[in-house]
């Protein structure tokens, strides 16, 4: 909304400092890495990064897994639960998912 | 995730370098619902696509990459310039603040250059010396806005936008040092910031008559400043980067005052010097937690117990008493000593393991956290307890706290009634202000 105050705009400020921090200035683009053309026969992770607990995510997961189990040919499904809290960085798991999984999905709650 | 995080994942996503994430939505959020709701979300569809939700993740992780989503290069964050494109009337520099999320929404007074010098008055630092190399609200490295090498320029800015005066500012830079007041969380956090020693009397704080309130100069602009750099020095930004559900109405002025360390009824010493400063030190303590509950009334252990029994279990608190409660408490009830009072309340505050365990911060952190390295003994210690609680029946009961030291006082107050308050407060640190006089 915009105000007006006709005393204080008797006054034009100029020279006015800026308080934003500066963030960093450059950084690169990681491109994505390429898809499978299909699901079918493929090994696909489906990862919990238990934000509200293990079982607070949980249970639309393992839906999620029976849904392409159900639904897409001979796909492998694999179910795993992050260490620590979401706040870790689980490199052990993102070694193996790269090395094992053909894609992965990682599931924010909330 | 769900709609409410997407531009927060975008956000995020960009900040790691991915230009075009492939973020699929659920229609609502799913932690910790129930099966009617996991069913609605599963055959509902993606609002970021429009796709029902299984087809949304089959096509996320199978259509080919688009060009852009193979581009590389670099992704650049605006230069931000020392001095602002602006020139203009009161109204006019007010609105561009507003609009570039510089403010609290409030008012602010204008950090023109000759402003800005003045405040620097108050410190002996060089205005380009760096009093943080980063700044930023998250726990963690994905994705975090981030401001670099704040300097103690940049903190005399935000002091005159909060209406500071210039002896304020050693407290600011000592503040700034340690970061913004609160993180990003779905909780609403809130800091809190305690200032100890002459400095306090020296700028006229208030630590008795509504030091809490909105009255006193220091008080209420102090924590305004120290909010503005959130805002200012690490992009705050409600839905983007700052994602407390309601706020926190405390975090106006980050809930700062002085303690109390004059009122001659005052039986115990002052917190900084409880924890190893010397009485002549100025020193702020740094707290991070949600909020207070009070009780006014004669019998004080029992009350301090009382306001305490909603603490979050693995939370420290922050035990708040007028000099009149901290007196009575040593001569009406025998605890002649701080100690003696911590340990009643360690060893009295209880809940069962239910409580315990239901918990968002005990199943977000502490329990998968048990299967983690310990990075020293007494942690591995303390995790050896909560894996032995694990193994007890739900109705069991048991501390509260993890030990004493998590249970702080803090005296404030003019001291004419008998109140106590418990605030759900971790204490964090107590950082030296005089070196950045």
């Amino acid at each position: 909304m915009k105000r007006e105050n006709p005393t204080l705009n008797d006054t034009i400020y100029k020279d006015v400092l800026n308080p934003l921090a500066q963030q960093k200035p450059e950084w690169d683009i990681t491109p994505l890495v390429e898809r499978p053309a299909t699901l079918e026969g493929k090994t696909v992770y489906i990862i919990n990064q238990r934000w509200g607990g293990t079982k607070a995510h949980e249970p639309l997961l393992l839906t999620m897994k029976k849904w392409l189990e159900e639904n897409i040919h001979d796909i492998k499904v694999v179910y795993k639960v992050k260490k620590g809290s979401y706040a870790y960085n689980d490199s052990g798991l993102w070694q193996e998912t790269g090395e094992k999984a053909d894609a992965a999905i990682i599931g924010v709650p909330h | 995730m769900s709609p409410y995080l997407v531009e927060s994942g975008k956000d995020a996503a960009f900040e790691l370098g991915w230009l075009q994430p492939r973020l699929v939505s659920l229609s609502e959020p799913d932690a910790l619902r129930g099966d009617k709701a996991i069913q609605r979300i599963i055959n509902g569809k993606d609002p970021v696509s429009g796709k029902p939700l299984m087809r949304a993740i089959v096509d996320a992780l199978t259509e080919p990459l688009t060009p852009e989503e193979k581009k590389t290069g670099k992704l650049t964050h605006p230069v931000e310039p020392r001095v602002l494109p602006i020139t203009g009337t009161y109204d006019e520099i007010q609105q561009y603040f507003l609009d570039n999320r510089m403010t609290d929404g409030l008012p602010v007074t204008v950090p023109t250059e000759e402003r800005v010098k003045r405040m620097l008055t108050g410190t002996g630092h060089a205005p380009d010396e760096v009093v943080a190399a980063a700044f930023r609200m998250g726990m963690t490295d994905n994705g975090q806005r981030e401001g670099q090498n704040i300097t103690v320029e940049k903190v005399a800015v935000i002091a005159v936008m909060a209406g500071c005066n210039p002896e304020y500012l050693p407290i600011l830079l000592a503040l700034a040092s340690k970061g913004p007041p609160y993180f990003s969380s779905a909780q609403s956090f809130t800091g809190a910031a305690i200032v100890h020693g002459p400095i306090a009397s020296e700028i006229c704080m208030e630590s008795g008559y509504g030091c809490m309130g909105p009255y006193n100069h220091a008080n209420a602009t102090i924590g305004r400043a120290w909010q503005l750099m959130g805002r200012c020095l690490c992009y705050a930004i409600p839905g983007l980067t700052i994602m407390g559900d309601w706020g926190n109405n405390l975090q106006y002025n980050s809930l700062t005052f002085a303690e109390n360390t004059d009122n001659p009824m005052i039986p115990w010493e002052p917190f900084h010097v409880e924890k190893g400063f010397n009485a002549q030190d100025s020193v702020v303590s740094i707290w991070e937690g949600r909020g207070l509950r009070q009780r006014c009334g004669y019998n004080l252990p029992d009350f301090t117990l009382k306001v305490l029994d909603n603490v979050e279990p693995e939370n420290g608190a922050m035990v708040l008493l007028t000099p009149l409660s901290a007196r009575m408490l040593e001569e009406d009830f025998g605890f002649t000593t701080k100690e003696q009072f911590r340990r009643y309340i360690y060893e009295n505050s209880t809940m069962t393991v239910q409580e315990w365990l239901d918990s968002d911060m005990v199943q977000t952190f502490a329990i998968p956290h048990l299967e983690l390295p310990a990075p020293n003994p007494e942690i591995e210690k303390n995790r050896e307890a909560l894996r032995e609680r694990l193994k007890l029946p739900a109705d069991t009961v048991i501390k509260r706290f993890r030990s004493p030291d998590q249970i702080n006082f803090i005296i404030a107050g003019e001291g004419m009634i008998y109140f106590v308050a418990g605030a759900d407060f971790n204490f964090k640190s107590l950082v030296p202000i005089d070196p950045w006089r």
